[in-house]
C-alpha cells in the first residue's frame, strides 16, 4: 500500500471512529422531561388475604348515650323483669301524676223538745208514816196506788237537720257527728223539800234500733254516777242517783246517727228526726204528814230556750262523688337512637307500663290512663297516632299494676293489664309519653271522713325490654364518604369483597349499599350486593352469611391521558342494614354482647392498584 | 418519588461520572503500539519504555450493563414513564430482560505506570485503585414487580439477587520475556491493600400471592468489611426499639458509622499469560488475570433469618375504639406489624463481628487469536475471548476486531462484540509517534443517548484516553519460525 493510501486509510479510520463518537440524540428521553409517575401494583388481581374483625358488637351499633332511656340490664333489673344480664330494656320513669280531693264537713243544727208532766200527790197521812218509804212516779208503766203513781213515758222529739248538703255527698246511710247536746230532767215539787231520786233503771233512750243499729250513737260526756250508755243509745242509772236541786243534767255526745234516707236526692237536704224516750222511777221520800206534794216533770232535749245546737258531720257512709283532679304529667323518653325512632316499626314484644298508684281514701276510685305519643312530625298521619286507654279500679291503698302487651315477664309484685295498644304506642318510640289520668270514685257506699285532704298519686314507669315480634323493622344507615381526595390517589376498576359475617344478634339483616358522588354524577361508577342478607342468630347459636360487594369503575383510568380516575367522583357509600322478617327470632332480646364478627374478609382488586407516586 | 428522575440520572452517572481508568480498552488488545496491553496480558510488552502522565496515564469512564434507560423508561405521551405504568405491557418490559439482569461498574485508577525494558524482558510497575460495583437482578424480580398477583395463588421465586462494592488499592510488578521464538510469556505480581468490601446475596427468595396467604422466605447473606473504622451496630447496640426479642441482633443499617479511614485488609494476586506465533500470519494468546485473594479483618457477617414470613390476614380487626385491645389491634397497629414483620423476614442478623474473611477478588481468563492480513500486513483480524469469574457477577464476551496500522505511528481497530452485556460496538485511534503516546477509544459505543448523554439503551458506555510518554526504540522484530508454516 502506498503512502498515500495508508495516510488515506489512516484518515479514513479516524473519520469513522471520531464518527462513532459521535451518538445520536434521542430527545424521547431527555430526562428533562416531566415524568408520569403513574404505577400499576398487583398485576392482573391483588388479593388481601381473609382477615377477620373483633366482634362489632350491639353495644358499639347503639351507641347509646349514657343518659338514654335505654339500657343494658344489670343484675337487679334483669331479676326484676326476667330479662338477662346485658338484655337491653327501655326504662324511663316519669314524674307521678298527683291529685288531692276533700269533702267539706257538713254543719247541723239540732232541735230537741220540751215534754212536761205533772203529778199530784194526796196529803201524806201521819198515820202512814214510816210505812210507805217514799212516793214513786214511775215513768211508763202502770201505777200501783196513790204513792206509786205511773205516768207516760217522756217522748221528746229530736231534729238534726241541714240544707243543700255538699253534693259531693251523693247520699248518706250514716254519719259520724260532732254533737254535743244536754238532756235535763227538771223538777217543780211542790209541798216537798227534799231530794229527788232517780232509781236504778231509769232509762232515758235515744232513737231507735233499726236494722241492728241504734238511730243515734251517743256517749256520755261527763261522769255521772252510776250512770252509763247501754247499747249505744241508752242512758241508764244503775243506781239511784239523787238529784241536785237544779235538775239532773246529763251532758251527751252524739257520736255518729244512723239515718239512711235522711239526704233527699231531690234537693240534697239533710233531715233527720227520731224520738228519745225517757222511762223509769224517780221518787222522793215521805214527805211531811198533811202535805200534799205535787211536781212538774220536765224533760228537756237540747236547749231549754228551744234554738237550736250546732253540730257537725265528719264523716259519711253512704256513697260519695267528689272531684279528683290528676294533673296530667308527661315524661321524655330520653336518647334513643335516630335510626329506632325513624321509619321504624319496633313491634317490642312486651312494653310494659308500671303504675304505683297510692290512694289514702278509703273509697275505691275509678280511673281512666290515657297515654299520648309525642313523635316528630310526619311520623304518623294527623289523627292517626296510637294512643293507648286503660281503665282501671284502685282500691284504697297501694295499687301496684302493670299495663303490658302480655302478661307473662312482668315483675311479680305488680298486676298485669294486657292492652295490645300499648305495642303501637312504642312501635315508633315517642319522644316522649303524656300520661292523662281521669278518676272518680267509684259509686259504692264507703265511709268517707269529711274535711280531710285525701291524696292520689300515681308513679309511672315505662319498661320496654328490647324484644321484637314478627312485624319488627327499622333501618340502620352510616355514610362513609370523604373517599374522593384518597380515590384521585389509588385507583382501580374493580373490587371484590367477600366476607363471612357472624351474626349473634336475633335481627336479620338485608344490607343494601348507595354509592354517594361528590356532585352527584355517578360517572358510570357501580356499587353492587351480590349478595347481602345476614341471617339472624343467638349468642348461643350463631349464625353465618356470605357477604358479597362489586365496586366497579367507568373503565377510565390515570393513564388514558386523562387524569379522570376509574373511581373518580366516588366519594363514598351509604350503608344500610335494614331489617324485617324476624318471626324465627321473635321475643328473643338484643343484648349488649351481641353483634356480628366478620371474617375471612378477601378483597380482590382486580387489575392492581394504580397510584401516582407523585401523590405520595 | 418526584426526585425519580434524579435517582435515575444519579444511578446511571454515579459510575459513569467518576473519573476512572478502567482496565485496558478490549478494542485495543491486538494494537503492538498500545501501552496498556500488558494490563489484559501479561505476556505483551509495549513497543517502547514508556512512563504515564500522572493519573491520565489510562483514563476512562465506563459502565457496563445488560439493560438500559429504554428498558425502564418508556415515552408517553410526551412524558417520561416508568416500567410500572400500567400503558407499559408486561411483555413489552418483560421481553427487554434478560433472565439475569447485570448493572457493573467498574474502574481502576492508575495512578501511575511505567515499563522499561531490562532484565531480559519488558518490566512495568503500576500503582493503582481498583473499585468494583455490581447488582444482579433476576427476571423474575420484575416479573414479579410488573405481574404481582395473577390468578387466585402466583408463586415467584429468586435466585441470586446480589450486590457487591469492593474497594482496594494495588501494586503490580510484571515482567515478560521471550522464552521460545514463538513463545513469550509474562507474569505480574500484585499487592492488594484492601480498603472496603461489601457483598450482599439472596441466593434464595420464594415470594406467594394468593387469596390464603402471603408469604416470604428469603435464604441470603452479608458481609462487610471496611477497616475498624466501620461499625455496624444491632438493633440492640443501637438502642432501637424491637418487640420481638429475635430481633435484637438485627443489623441497624440506620446507625452505620464509618468514623475513621482503616485498612480493610491485604492480599496478593497474579497475573499469568502468554503468546504463541503459530503462523507467521497467526498469534494465539492466554491470560489468567487477577488469580489472588483478599484478606479482610474487622469483617462482619450476617444471614436473613430463618422463619419465613407469612400473612393470612388481618386477625381480629378492632373496631370499637372502647376495646380494651383497641390500641393494639385496630388496622393501622396491623399493618404496622406486617411490615415490621416483613422487615424481619428479609432483614439481616448480624452472626458475627469483627472477625476475619478471606475472599477471592475475581479472575479473567482471555483467550485471543489475530491474523495478519497477507494481501496487507497493516491488516489484523482478532478474535478475543474474555470471560470474568465473579460469582453470580461474572460475565462472558466475545469480541472481533479489524485492527489496522496504516502507518508506524498509528493504529486503530474497529470491533464488535456480544456479551454478557449484550452486543457492543468498540474502537480506538492510537497514535504513538516516539516519544509520545495518545490514544482515544471505547469498547462500548453509545449510538442513542438522552440529551443528558445517558445511553438510552442497555448501558454499556465507556470512553478511555491515556497520555503517555514513550522513550527508546523499538525492538527489532525477531523472524519467528512458526508452529505452522505458512499456507
Amino acid at each position: 500500500m502506498n503512502k498515500l493510501s495508508r495516510i488515506s486509510t489512516m484518515i479514513g479510520t479516524s473519520i469513522i471512529a471520531l464518527g462513532s463518537f459521535q451518538s445520536c440524540v434521542d430527545n424521547d428521553y431527555d430526562l428533562d422531561k416531566d415524568w408520569n409517575l403513574v404505577v400499576n401494583v398487583g398485576g392482573g388481581q391483588l388479593s388481601v388475604p381473609g382477615s377477620s374483625t373483633e366482634l362489632f358488637s350491639l353495644e358499639k351499633l347503639l351507641d347509646l348515650d349514657p343518659e338514654s332511656s335505654i339500657k343494658a340490664a344489670d343484675q337487679a333489673i334483669a331479676a326484676q323483669y326476667a330479662l338477662s344480664v346485658g338484655d337491653y330494656v327501655l326504662i324511663q320513669s316519669g314524674d307521678p301524676s298527683e291529685g288531692n280531693f276533700t269533702i267539706d264537713k257538713v254543719n247541723l243544727d239540732v232541735n230537741g223538745t220540751k215534754e212536761t208532766q205533772h203529778v199530784a200527790f194526796p196529803p201524806f197521812p201521819a198515820a202512814a208514816q214510816g210505812l210507805i218509804g217514799k212516793l214513786s212516779i214511775l215513768i211508763g208503766e202502770q201505777g200501783d196506788n196513790e204513792w206509786k203513781q205511773g205516768i207516760p213515758a217522756y217522748q221528746n222529739n229530736i231534729n238534726v237537720r241541714e240544707s243543700n248538703v255538699n253534693h259531693d255527698i251523693v247520699s248518706i246511710s250514716r254519719v259520724a257527728t260532732d254533737i254535743n247536746i244536754t238532756a235535763q230532767v227538771n223538777f217543780d215539787i211542790r209541798n216537798y223539800s227534799g231530794n229527788v231520786h232517780i232509781a236504778p233503771g231509769f232509762k232515758i233512750q235515744f232513737g231507735n234500733v233499726v236494722d241492728g243499729k241504734p238511730e243515734f250513737e251517743i256517749s256520755l260526756n261527763g261522769n255521772v254516777p252510776g250512770c252509763k250508755v247501754t247499747d249505744g243509745h241508752i242512758i241508764e242509772f244503775t243506781q239511784d242517783y239523787a238529784v241536785p236541786a237544779a235538775g239532773l243534767r246529763l251532758p251527751i255526745h252524739v257520736g255518729a246517727i244512723n239515718c239512711g234516707n235522711a239526704l233527699d236526692p231531690a234537693t240534697h237536704n239533710f233531715n233527720f228526726s227520731s224520738a228519745i224516750t225517757t222511762t223509769g222511777e224517780i221518787y222522793i221520800d215521805e214527805p211531811q204528814p198533811g202535805e200534799a206534794v205535787d211536781m212538774d216533770i220536765d224533760v228537756v232535749i237540747g236547749n231549754v230556750s228551744g234554738s237550736p245546737i250546732h253540730g257537725e258531720i265528719t264523716s259519711v257512709t253512704g256513697i260519695v262523688d267528689p272531684d279528683i283532679n290528676i294533673d296530667p304529667v308527661t315524661f321524655d323518653i330520653n336518647d334513643i337512637p335516630e335510626f329506632l325512632k325513624e321509619d321504624s316499626n319496633l313491634d317490642i314484644e312486651n312494653p310494659q307500663i308500671y303504675l304505683t298508684i297510692d290512694n289514702t281514701s278509703a273509697a275505691s276510685v275509678d280511673i281512666d290512663i290515657v297515654l299520648n305519643g309525642n313523635w316528630n312530625p310526619g311520623t304518623y298521619a294527623p289523627g292517626q297516632e296510637p294512643v293507648v286507654t286503660q281503665h282501671l279500679t284502685i282500691k284504697p291503698g297501694t295499687n301496684k299494676i302493670c299495663i303490658c302487651r302480655k302478661s307473662e315477664g312482668v315483675d311479680t309484685e305488680y298486676t298485669p293489664y294486657v292492652n295490645s295498644a300499648i305495642g303501637d304506642l312504642i312501635s315508633r318510640i315517642p319522644n316522649s309519653i303524656a300520661v292523662d289520668i281521669n278518676a272518680s270514685v267509684v259509686q259504692e257506699p264507703v265511709t268517707f271522713e269529711l274535711g280531710r285532704d285525701y291524696h292520689f298519686t300515681a308513679d309511672n314507669k315505662v319498661v320496654a325490654p328490647l324484644a321484637f315480634g314478627n312485624n319488627l323493622s327499622f333501618t340502620y344507615s352510616d355514610t362513609e364518604d370523604g373517599w374522593d381526595s384518597d380515590l384521585g390517589k389509588y385507583d382501580f376498576n374493580e373490587v371484590r369483597i367477600e366476607m363471612k359475617v357472624e351474626n349473634s344478634a336475633p335481627l336479620n339483616f338485608h344490607l343494601e349499599v348507595t354509592p354517594v358522588f361528590v356532585d352527584n354524577n355517578s360517572r358510570g361508577v357501580q356499587v353492587e350486593i351480590e349478595k347481602g342478607d345476614i341471617l339472624a342468630g343467638t349468642i348461643a347459636n350463631k349464625s353465618e352469611s356470605d357477604v358479597v360487594i362489586k365496586i366497579k369503575g367507568n373503565g377510565n383510568n390515570f393513564t388514558s391521558g386523562n387524569s379522570i380516575s376509574s373511581l373518580r367522583g366516588l366519594d363514598g357509600i351509604e350503608y344500610k342494614l335494614v331489617t324485617d322478617n324476624n318471626e324465627n327470632v321473635a321475643g328473643i332480646p338484643i343484648n349488649e354482647g351481641q353483634g356480628m364478627k366478620f371474617s375471612e374478609i378477601r378483597a380482590r382488586i382486580i387489575g392492581g392498584v394504580t397510584l401516582d407516586l407523585d401523590d405520595m | 418519588m418526584r426526585h425519580l428522575k434524579s435517582y435515575f440520572a444519579a444511578i446511571l452517572l454515579a459510575s459513569a461520572c467518576t473519573a476512572s481508568a478502567q482496565e485496558a480498552l478490549r478494542s485495543a488488545y491486538f494494537l503492538e503500539g498500545y501501552n496498556y496491553r500488558h494490563e489484559l496480558n501479561p505476556a505483551f510488552a509495549p513497543e517502547r519504555n514508556y512512563v504515564s502522565f500522572p493519573i491520565l496515564g489510562n483514563f476512562g469512564v465506563g459502565l457496563n450493563s445488560n439493560v438500559g434507560l429504554s428498558t425502564f423508561v418508556y415515552p408517553i405521551n410526551g412524558e417520561l414513564a416508568t416500567f410500572m405504568h400500567p400503558d407499559v405491557s408486561a411483555n413489552e418490559f418483560l421481553g427487554k430482560l434478560r433472565n439475569v439482569n447485570h448493572i457493573k461498574e467498574e474502574l481502576d485508577l492508575t495512578i501511575l505506570s511505567f515499563g522499561f525494558r531490562g532484565f531480559g524482558g519488558y518490566n512495568t510497575f503500576s500503582l493503582g485503585v481498583r473499585e468494583t460495583a455490581s447488582f444482579s437482578l433476576p427476571k423474575d424480580l420484575f416479573t414479579f414487580m410488573k405481574l404481582g398477583q395473577d390468578g387466585p395463588t402466583s408463586h415467584y421465586n429468586f435466585k441470586n439477587i446480589g450486590v457487591n462494592a469492593n474497594a482496594m488499592a494495588e501494586v503490580a510488578l510484571g515482567h515478560s520475556r521471550q522464552i521460545l521464538p514463538q513463545l513469550r510469556v509474562g507474569a505480574k505480581l500484585k499487592f492488594l491493600v484492601g480498603v472496603a468490601d461489601f457483598n450482599a446475596r439472596i441466593s434464595n427468595m420464594d415470594v406467594t400471592l394468593g387469596d390464603e396467604k402471603w408469604s416470604v422466605r428469603a435464604d441470603g447473606e452479608v458481609n462487610i468489611a471496611a477497616g475498624n473504622g466501620l461499625k455496624v451496630p444491632t438493633y440492640a447496640e443501637s438502642g432501637k426499639h424491637y418487640d420481638n426479642p429475635d430481633d435484637a441482633n438485627l443489623i441497624d443499617w440506620d446507625n452505620l458509622d464509618y468514623d475513621s479511614f482503616g485498612l480493610g485488609g491485604f492480599g496478593a494476586a497474579i497475573d499469568l499469560g502468554a503468546t504463541y506465533q503459530l503462523h507467521p500470519d497467526l498469534e494465539i494468546s492466554a491470560s489468567v488475570l487477577d488469580l489472588g485473594f483478599v484478606s479482610w479483618n474487622n469483617a462482619v457477617h450476617g444471614k436473613t433469618g430463618t422463619t419465613s414470613w407469612e400473612f393470612d390476614g388481618f386477625d381480629k380487626v378492632a373496631i370499637d375504639k372502647n376495646s380494651p385491645n383497641y390500641d393494639t389491634n385496630n388496622f393501622d397497629q396491623q399493618l404496622e406489624n406486617l411490615g415490621n414483620d416483613l422487615e424481619d423476614a428479609v432483614e439481616f442478623h448480624r452472626l458475627s463481628d469483627g472477625g476475619s474473611r478471606t475472599t477471592g477478588i475475581g479472575a479473567t481468563i482471555t483467550l485471543g487469536a489475530a491474523y495478519t492480513a497477507p494481501f496487507y500486513r497493516g491488516l489484523k483480524g482478532g478474535v478475543l475471548f474474555t470471560q470474568r469469574i465473579n460469582g453470580v457477577h461474572s460475565w462472558t464476551e466475545g469480541r472481533i476486531s479489524a485492527n489496522v496500522t496504516p502507518v508506524k505511528f498509528f493504529d486503530a481497530s474497529i470491533n464488535y462484540a456480544i456479551s454478557t452485556f449484550g452486543s457492543s460496538f468498540g474502537w480506538i485511534i492510537n497514535i504513538h509517534p516516539k516519544g509520545f503516546n495518545l490514544f482515544l477509544g471505547s469498547d462500548f459505543q453509545i449510538f442513542k443517548v438522552t440529551p443528558q448523554y445517558i445511553p438510552v439503551g442497555n448501558i454499556n458506555a465507556n470512553l478511555q484516553l491515556g497520555i503517555n510518554f514513550t522513550f527508546g526504540s523499538k525492538p527489532k522484530k525477531e523472524v519467528l519460525k512458526p508452529l505452522l508454516p505458512s499456507w
